[in-house]
């Protein structure tokens, strides 16, 4: 393996000054096994031993050739090798949405539980390109990202993720409570008990639901 | 008008001398961590390019240690 030590200097010269950030990290120090394009094949979190670091490294290099046996296959035409390729790339997030979504308009024959999966991905991409384009919590921006999840959840395009699936929710629960759709609001505020149950704040489920009971009662 | 031209003056100077300094030090402080011993140990690159360069010749993954020199 190749050894690589990125130092985040705040040097304003220096290139790749948020280099940790796109590689998933969010602390220091950090480690992770990289491909030769720079991407993310594992992250290291267990013991900072040598036992530790080679297992990391041979989950890595067993998901260098998965990738590069998918990779071959789909050259070669094999249209199943090009769904699994661009699912397992979207998993590891090497690729952006933008470029999943092109990639996916040209695939065929995508099984259902894979464009499910594939739908999820792009979902989550897409929130996650709207989440950080607003401004800190400036309330019209958060109205304008909940009536574009709306908008999503309408199209049958949820996130898979759980910080993007909290996001979407919240941000259509606003949207929501502006536009006095109790409707979506009940599908929303049942969305996040469900995936979150028990860990979600019981103030905050309570004060949700008198403001749905509220609007069911004003209709 | 003399005297707040002149603050205005001095102040932009000690703010450049200022950001002038924090750059240098954040360089300095760079500079030592390259010094750091474990480097030594080792064939690591620093160079971001150079190690995927060096990936994509050899065929060989690239095991990635993110550190910073500007805090300790």
């Amino acid at each position: 393996m190749v050894l690589f030590c990125h130092i985040t200097s705040q040097v304003p010269t220096d290139p790749y000054q948020n280099l940790l950030e796109e590689k998933g990290g969010n602390g220091f120090p950090f480690l992770a096994v990289l491909d030769a394009e720079g991407g993310v094949l594992a992250q290291h979190d267990g013991a900072r031993s040598a036992a530790a670091f080679e297992a990391t490294v041979t989950k890595a290099q067993a998901t260098a050739k998965e990738l590069d046996e998918l990779r071959k296959k789909a050259d070669g035409g094999d249209e199943a090798a090009k769904i699994d390729l661009l699912l397992r790339q979207c998993e590891l997030g090497h690729v952006k949405p933008d470029q999943a979504k092109a990639r996916l308009a040209e695939l065929k024959n995508v099984p259902k539980e894979k464009q499910a999966k594939l739908d999820g991905f792009l979902a989550n991409g897409e929130v996650m390109q709207v989440a950080q384009s607003m401004d800190g919590k400036d309330p019209q921006k958060m109205l304008e990202a909940g009536k574009k999840f709306a908008e999503m959840r309408k199209a049958g395009r949820v996130p898979t993720d759980e910080q993007m699936f909290q996001v979407f929710w919240i941000l259509t629960l606003g949207y929501a409570e502006s536009q006095k759709d109790a409707a979506l609001f009940e599908e929303g505020l049942n969305a996040l008990k469900t995936r979150f149950g028990p860990h979600i704040r019981k103030e905050w489920v309570e004060q949700n639901e008198a403001k749905l009971k509220a609007m069911k009662e004003a209709k | 008008m003399i005297r707040a031209g002149t603050g205005a003056l001095v102040g932009a100077l000690l703010l450049t001398l200022s950001a002038t300094s924090w750059a240098q030090s954040m360089e300095e402080k760079r500079d030592h961590k390259l010094q750091s011993e474990f480097l030594k140990k080792a064939a690591w690159f620093t160079d971001y390019d150079k190690a995927r360069a060096e990936a994509k010749k050899t065929g060989k993954v690239i095991f990635a240690y993110f550190t910073r020199s500007y805090a300790p």
